[in-house]
């Protein structure tokens, strides 16, 4: 039997005002429920645009997007009650300590009172931060800020994750948590949408992977079917560098 | 519910915890006003024209030097010295420091002024009642004595001043010379008159004339430093919330807490709710601090104390109206401005441009008429001109509605604005 569909793409194409060309073209994609769905493509390849769509934050110029067989933007809210999102930049307030941004974020997704407590006790005791929930979060290292980043994500239990580079520039320990736990969080039946640089990382999360580039999925399916078909490249790196050229993206 | 307050509480923390950001709201406009009150305040008082300090030789010291001594005092308009270091002036001593411009106005009263003004007048009421026979006249007329007096005035003094000495200096010497004329007239009937009955002068004018300001109550309050610059500097603080308010929009757009709350169902509209109630609430107690300032702080530094009127009510609307609109224009700048810098730069010039032509620098009736018609498209105009109403006008809550209702209107239309541009961003 085939998994259920989470989110489905049809035919989507957004261009920006002002511009002609299109920052994704004619994009259709199935991801199915609990996949840990890598997007991956250079810089300005149209991921963000993509994710942001997914979101709700950008309405596509043409074509349809459903979520958990909702149609966006008509059902809009209660969509983006089921979603969570880590962007890549640390959204969090570094002036207040770590259990008031999360007590702040529970709040504003109607968590509260004894369950948010415990929620909060528990995604900080699982990413490693029971011990400093009181320190404010300008004095948290870089790996701790993008722990707690995720934790502000999660906390209402989304059961579709998008996540934005969450292991961009920490320390190796750090990543291990963060990688541990998504894999939780995907058995526990999280869907995951994920875009990273890290090809490795992806190669070894992702039960899907899309690559994306000039606004267009240029190939798409599991890792290991990916890397069969190119019998000629032995992982994901060498087949992103072969279909995307080695030319550098600097837009 | 829960949202809006866990907002509001966030909202509060970061505002609390950011140093700088409490000294750009409170401290810095209370400095202001001190600072800006101090500078003005002399401007001030000759634009009153309470103080203008005019120099007096008194050499007849007779009726006529003391007429005008005294009558000159006794206006309020003129503080007169006679003296300098304990020293009386002298004509040259006059004359040097009006040509010199350490003061404006100097009087010279000639010796012999009142005596030669009393023969006048009795030659005058000789001929008179000699009815044209030159040669039953007992007084000779002398040539070379006159009652003089002199007014000195420093080539730059305004012409309303000049014009303002000269009035009162004509009131003054008709007022004595008609007393003189009368006493020389007295004498002469007196041999008439019959035993026991005396003439006695009148002095005062049969014709009275009434002043009354055009508002009902206090009359006696005149605009002076205090009076504008508390209310001005004050709208002018309220409006530059802006530039804390839209560094804290900025910031969280800047480090993707803004993206996280428009991701959460209602979240957006609510987060940009509780920054408008929090902020609202640092205009009032801004608003509160300043009056203080007014009333408490600056009579000490011998200021003159701020007069509140008697409407409490109108004045609360009136600040909230003016704190909304400071509100919704940051909010605007906020939502549209790229960057800090940005923010910053345009936030703060924008309200500089607006509160010249809206007469916080300068009062908007000591502009020129074409900026006098221009100031009323500044907000902080229609904020300064209601506090005026209350404040010097007496105005109650119907009094300042057009000025309240005008700033409601300014935030409702930043307002839109702003959710405007946030929707077309969104395409």
């Amino acid at each position: 039997m085939n998994p259920k569909t989470v989110i489905q793409l049809e035919n989507i194409t957004k261009f920006y005002r002002g511009t002609t060309d299109p920052a994704v073209k004619n994009i259709s994609l199935q991801i199915p429920e609990n996949a840990i769905f890598g997007l991956l493509g250079p810089n300005g390849a149209g991921k963000t645009t993509t994710v942001n769509m997914l979101c709700g934050l950008l309405k596509p110029t043409r074509g349809e997007i459903r979520v958990n067989g909702l149609l966006l933007p008509d059902h809009l809210k209660k969509i983006r009650q089921e979603i969570g999102v880590v962007p890549q930049d640390i959204a969090l307030y570094p002036t207040l300590t770590a259990n008031e941004n999360l007590r702040f974020f529970g709040n504003m997704y109607g968590l509260k009172g004894t369950i948010l407590k415990k929620r909060i006790a528990q995604c900080l005791n699982l990413l490693g931060l029971e011990e400093k929930a009181q320190r404010k979060v300008k004095t948290y290292s870089g790996g701790m800020k993008r722990r707690l980043n995720l934790i502000a994500g999660i906390l209402h239990q989304p059961k579709i994750l998008f996540l934005d580079e969450p292991t961009v520039g920490i320390d190796v320990q750090s990543r291990n948590v963060i990688l541990t736990y998504l894999k939780e969080l995907n058995i526990d039946g999280t869907t995951i949408i994920y875009t990273s640089h890290y090809l490795e990382e992806a190669e070894n999360l992702c039960t899907h992977i899309a690559i994306i580039d000039y606004g267009e999925i240029i190939i798409e399916g599991r890792p290991e079917q990916l890397i069969q078909s190119k019998p000629e490249y032995t992982d994901l790196e060498t087949i992103f560098l072969h279909l995307t050229g080695r030319r550098l993206r600097d837009n | 519910m829960l949202k809006l307050r866990s907002s509001i509480i966030k909202e509060i923390l970061v505002l609390i915890r950011d140093m700088a950001g409490l000294a750009i709201l409170f401290v810095m406009p209370m400095v202001l006003i001190f600072v800006m009150t101090l500078i003005q305040d002399s401007t001030f008082r000759k634009l009153d024209e309470t103080y203008l300090e005019v120099l007096v030789v008194n050499n007849d010291l007779d009726s006529l030097g003391m007429a005008i001594e005294q009558g000159l005092a006794s206006t309020g308009f003129f503080s007169v010295k006679t003296s300098l270091d304990d020293q009386n002036i002298s004509e040259q001593v006059l004359h040097q420091h009006i040509s010199e411009g350490n003061y404006q106005i100097g009087i010279l009263i000639k010796e012999g002024s009142t005596k030669a003004l009393r023969e006048k007048a009795k030659i005058l009421i000789e001929k008179a009642l000699a009815e044209g026979n030159a040669d039953s006249l007992r007084y000779e007329p002398d040539s070379s004595r006159t009652a003089t007096v002199v007014v000195y005035f420093d080539p730059v003094i305004k012409n309303s001043f000049k014009q303002s000495v000269m009035n009162a200096l004509d009131n003054f010497t008709s007022k004595i010379e008609s007393k003189i004329i009368f006493q020389a007239f007295t004498e002469e009937v007196k041999p008439l008159l019959p035993e026991g009955s005396e003439l006695s002068f009148l002095g005062e004018s049969g014709i009275t004339i009434e002043q009354t300001y055009a508002s009902n109550k206090y009359n006696e309050v005149l605009p002076n430093s205090v009076q504008h610059n508390v209310p001005a500097w004050t709208v002018f603080a309220m409006f530059f919330i802006i530039i804390p308010l839209t560094g804290n929009i900025i910031k969280e757009r800047e480090d993707g807490s803004a993206l996280r709350l428009k991701l959460m169902p209602g979240s957006y509209i609510t987060v940009l709710l509780s920054k408008i109630i929090v902020y609202l609430v640092v205009c009032l107690i801004q608003f509160f601090l300043m009056l203080m300032v007014g009333i408490i702080f600056l009579p000490l530094l011998g200021m003159p104390t701020l007069e509140l009127g008697s409407h409490p009510g109108a004045l609360i609307i009136l600040s909230l109206s003016v704190a909304l609109a400071a509100t919704g224009y940051g909010v605007l700048l906020g939502t549209i401005a790229t960057s800090h810098e940005q923010a910053a730069s345009f936030g703060s010039v924008s309200v500089i441009i607006l509160a010249a032509i809206g007469g916080i620098w300068v009062p908007v009736y000591m502009m020129p008429p074409i900026m006098q018609k221009i100031s009323i498209i500044s907000p902080l105009n229609w904020g300064v001109d209601g506090f005026y109403d209350v404040f010097l006008r007496g105005a109650d809550l119907q009094k300042i509605i057009p000025q309240a209702l005008s700033l409601i209107l300014f935030c409702v239309v930043t307002m839109l604005l702003a959710f405007q541009y946030e929707r077309l961003k969104k395409t």
